[in-house]
């Protein structure tokens, strides 16, 4: 070796890549994940194809299509989701919104306030309303009674994601900037923060459409045929039809939650252009 | 005719003063700038102004209206912050046109106006962009068009360049004084950066621990410095202290040497006194140069080139240290452990008093 190649030795082989090894790895668990889940639709789907014997049709498909309890109850819970949003979403935001500008030290009580659903059963819940609410009798009487329940149990994920949002933008000082140019707090809410945590308004109503769609004890105590009532009792009578109205139904809600999310996606995407 | 005053306000947190009573007056049209070292109570003062921040005492009053207890959405007073405050949702011309919308100005007036206003920024091209497609010094212009366009009574910037990197800094601060003076708005800014307060301002109100050091142009702050807070917070200056031995003469003892200083004409003999000197009210000479009064002598013992000027640090034989800036080929004959002597102008040195 030359002097020049000890006071500067030739560069070391490189290493071999591990890059494929770690790959494999990776979709192998995705694979395993992806079998978890889609195994049980795949059963459910060819079982509910299932017509006796060796045959296969969509006659369960047809039968619950053409029940008018499917469609009646569907657009029953669609209904109480809608509202649900609305009411959670008329009380939560101005409530997340004081706390974050003018009253920090309520979050930790916000923060308990709001988990209390995950403590409280449902069960007890429902006791509690009906102990609670006597009337009018143009709420207690009807399905919309429901939608009260529902914002309790919605409430951990839309304060959680509400207050995540209005963390993320400077919330002082857009509305100070609001209030300088004559912005009542009406405006402030309205036209500044509520454009700005459109994601965080996004997320918490699908998360409300999900639990609505799904909550089963609340409506079935209090005597409402909602559409999860509905799935419930098909399940208990009728075998095939039960499986179809369950991948129908896991289908409908997600189309409807891919809509809110595309619809909501877009508005961002143009806001930001 | 006082147009902005602000009556014995003062400011408490619990147990905590941030501002002592104070009293400011503006005049319509000027431009007055709240300099200070940080928690000083600048920003305290300027919330109060813009009523984000209540006075625990004192009145707030705008041509003789009170505003102490208004909301801030009805002062008609216009904020630039100094984080960037432009509505993340709108474009740059939707966010100059919020607060005429708020006001329900008409169309055809609005259009005027906004239009007017991206010429006055000189940001025409770009106001279909959404804040952020703009840089940080467009980001500030914009949201000073955003103040202004709903034709506020008194503009208060707070920090506005704070964010900013220095040369942007330099060019935003001088377009903000061509803005506010082709617009006649009188203006409140508040600022820790003394370059901005000294080169842009009327009046300067210098704060220190929630009180006023000194109100006065930006000469009378830098030449004339009321206080010795004043002296060294503005500008960088040397301070010196010695003992006035004839008072009909103004001669003060400074390290050992009797210096006429007209500042010391007329105190006691005997009075302890501090002597604050500029950079560049400082002349210095090769010791064998120059023979006479006033003249101190020292050695370089640190030397620092600053592009135009060069800054010497002389170290006299009583310890006391000077701080000189000279130009150009001047400053090369002061190498570093060189001797110097240094001529004091009778007229340069602010004298101020020592109690106790």
């Amino acid at each position: 070796m030359t002097a020049l190649e000890t006071q500067n030795p030739p560069p070391a082989a490189p290493r071999r890549s591990r890059v494929q090894r770690p790959s494999l790895w990776r979709f192998g668990a995705v694979f395993l994940a992806a079998l978890y889940f889609l195994v049980p639709l795949l059963a459910m789907a060819i079982f509910s194809l299932w017509a006796g014997g060796t045959s296969y049709d969509f006659s369960a498909y047809a039968q619950i299509l053409n029940d008018p309890q499917f469609r009646e109850t569907f657009g029953l819970s669609l209904q109480l989701a809608l509202e649900t949003v609305l009411l959670s979403l008329g009380l939560v935001v101005p409530a997340v919104f004081w706390v974050n500008l003018r009253a920090p030290g309520l979050r930790n009580l916000f923060n308990i306030l709001s988990t209390l659903s995950f403590v409280v059963p449902p069960i007890v819940l429902v006791g509690g309303l009906t102990a609670f609410y006597k009337g009018p009798a143009w709420l207690i009487g009807t399905p919309q009674f429901l939608v009260v329940g529902y914002v309790v149990l919605a409430l951990p994920y839309t304060y959680r994601t509400l207050d995540t949002g209005m963390r993320a933008i400077d919330l002082s000082t857009l509305s100070e900037a609001a209030q300088s140019l004559g912005a009542s707090w009406g405006t402030v809410l309205w036209r500044v923060v509520l454009p700005n945590i459109r994601s965080a308004l996004l997320g918490a109503t699908l998360l409300t459409l999900a639990i609505v769609l799904g909550e089963f004890t609340l409506a079935n105590v209090l005597l409402f045929n909602t559409f999860a009532v509905y799935i419930n009792h098909i399940g208990q009578t009728q075998g095939t039809p039960a499986a179809a109205l369950s991948l129908l139904s896991l289908a409908i809600t997600w189309v409807a939650m891919l809509g809110l999310l595309r619809f909501g996606q877009g508005r961002i995407q143009a806001a930001s252009k | 005719m006082t147009y902005l005053e602000l009556q014995n306000v003062t400011k408490t947190y619990g147990a905590t003063r941030a501002l002592e009573p104070l009293n400011l007056s503006l005049e319509r049209g000027e431009l007055v700038t709240l300099l200070g070292p940080s928690g000083c109570g600048k920003t305290t003062l300027l919330r109060i102004v813009a009523g984000f921040a209540a006075p625990s005492s004192g009145r707030v009053m705008l041509e003789g209206a009170d505003l102490t207890h208004l909301p801030p959405s009805r002062r008609e007073m216009g904020m630039v912050f100094q984080a960037y405050s432009l509505f993340p949702n709108l474009s740059a011309e939707d966010n100059v046109r919020f607060g005429l919308r708020v006001r329900g100005v008409a169309a055809l007036e609005m259009a005027k106006r906004v239009d007017a206003l991206f010429e006055l920024i000189g940001l025409s091209e770009a106001r279909a962009r959404y804040p952020h497609q703009l840089s940080g010094g467009q980001q500030q212009r914009v949201a000073l068009a955003r103040a202004l366009a709903p034709q506020p009574r008194v503009l208060l910037l707070d920090e506005p360049l704070s964010a900013l990197d220095a040369r942007v800094r330099v060019g935003l601060r001088d377009e903000i004084r061509r803005v506010q003076r082709e617009t006649r708005t009188t203006a409140l800014f508040v600022t820790h950066d003394q370059e901005e307060a000294l080169a842009i301002s009327d009046r300067v109100v210098v704060m220190n621990a929630g009180k006023i050091e000194q109100i006065g142009t930006p000469e009378d702050i830098y030449r004339r410095p009321a206080t010795p807070f004043v002296a060294e917070f503005v500008g960088t200056v040397s301070r010196l202290e010695g003992r006035v031995l004839e008072s009909k003469r103004g001669l003060v003892e400074i390290a050992g040497q009797p210096l006429e200083v007209l500042g010391a004409v007329g105190r006691a003999v005997g009075e302890r006194v501090q002597l604050y000197l500029r950079p560049e009210a400082l002349s210095l000479f090769a010791p064998s140069e120059r023979l006479g009064a006033n003249l101190l002598e020292g050695r370089v013992t640190e030397r620092s080139f600053l592009g135009s000027i060069t800054r010497l640090t002389l170290t006299l034989g009583s310890g006391d240290t000077l701080t000189a800036d000279l130009q150009g080929a001047q400053a090369e004959v002061f190498v570093l452990g060189s001797s110097a002597g240094v001529e004091i102008n009778p007229e340069a040195p602010q004298v101020v008093g020592i109690r106790g």
